[in-house]
């Protein structure tokens, strides 16, 4: 008779799993990597707003996932698949809650980080291409704002919609050629409503994603920025180490 | 006379979709007895205009502009006058020709 002494517990179970994992793909120092990686000293809260619009990001996507399982994208069905989402669907007033609130976050954070980066002159040397990278995210989150605004199918929807693209028309020249691209035609339709739909769902998630991993990607190999206040105690100290410890003016 | 509200239903071949679109016109009848025809989207940025009978003008409830009689702008963001519709009396019956034009630009195109 096997005695449940010699069971292995749950932890001691995911640990061999996690052991077993690293051990073939180096999974271990991904996850050191970003979790414990140096960080300098003084920084504070405005430090976290960029995870901030990370986390909001992650959360996006999720309810977006799930949300994507029941909406219908044409004009006969949108208004009422939402409907369904918030009256019969299990948790779907709460996913959907979580999802558009989500996106005002998800602007307001992204303006936010950018700003806080700005104001702390963490965009400079070596950080300007993460700056780049930046400003066309800022871009693409703003374009998932408006593609998803119009999903809904209601009247605020459609009529912000018919707004932004009459805005388009004016544009010196292309401005009727882009209407109709955007539009998908030279009215508000069908056409539109899918054409915004593969926007939000396809095409920006995945410029998204492409450009989220680069981002991060530099973020981790730069390491954190050291706060502005300190600078010019880390050139004093840099200048020290130059002259080989002696004292005075560098 | 006081401008009428036509809502007309237009075929259109919306993609995959055989439908109708809901469009509408302000119908004026003058002293003289001719008719103006007045596109009613806003020409700011495509808001449908509403008639008050109060003020006697035209409002649009997007971003306010407004409009006399006439379909000249008296206040508010729009860049050109309302936009008048051909139209022709056919045995009796008032016919436009609809169409829809580039907004927030001063020049009236067509789409």
């Amino acid at each position: 008779m096997r005695l449940n002494g010699d069971a292995p517990s749950p932890v001691s179970m995911v640990k061999e799993a996690y052991r077993w994992v690293d051990e073939r793909s180096g999974l271990h120092s991904l996850v050191t990597g970003f979790f414990l990686r140096h960080i300098p000293f003084g920084v504070g809260w405005r430090y976290t707003v960029g995870f901030a619009t990370m986390f909001v990001l992650i959360n996006q996507f999720v309810t977006g996932v799930l949300l994507s399982m029941y909406y219908s994208p044409t004009p006969d069905h949108a208004y009422a698949s939402v409907q369904f989402i918030m009256t019969e669907v299990m948790l779907g007033s709460v996913i959907r809650g979580l999802h558009h609130w989500g996106s005002s976050a998800m602007v307001a954070l992204t303006f936010l980080h950018g700003a806080v980066v700005f104001v702390l002159g963490a965009y400079k040397y070596p950080r300007e291409l993460t700056w780049v990278i930046g400003v066309l995210l800022l871009l693409v989150v703003i374009g998932l704002g408006f593609t998803g605004y119009l999903l809904p199918w209601d009247e605020k929807a459609y009529w912000a919609t018919t707004v932004g693209t009459n805005m388009t028309g004016t544009a010196p020249y292309i401005g009727g050629f882009l209407l109709k691209v955007v539009r998908g035609g030279s009215e508000l339709g069908a056409v539109t409503l899918t054409r915004f739909y593969s926007l939000h769902i396809v095409i920006l998630p995945m410029a998204l994603l492409m450009l989220t991993a680069l981002h991060m990607y530099l973020v981790v190999r730069q390491g954190v920025s050291v706060p502005p206040e300190l600078w010019e105690e880390r050139q004093q100290k840099q200048a020290q180490k130059k002259n080989g410890g002696r004292e005075g003016a560098p | 006379d006081k401008p009428r509200k036509v809502d007309m239903a237009i075929k259109l071949k919306d993609g995959w979709v055989e439908g109708t679109q809901a469009k509408s016109v302000w119908v004026v009848k003058r002293q003289n007895g001719e008719f103006a025809v007045f596109n009613s989207r806003c020409t700011h940025l495509g808001c449908i205009v509403n008639w008050r009978d109060a003020e006697e003008r035209f409002f649009s409830p997007c971003h306010a502009g407004v409009f006399n009689i006439e379909g000249l702008v008296i206040g508010g963001p729009p860049p050109r006058s309302l936009d008048t519709l051909e139209h022709r009396i056919d045995k009796g019956e008032l016919w436009c020709n609809y169409e829809d034009f580039i907004l927030g630009v001063p020049e009236k195109n067509p789409v």
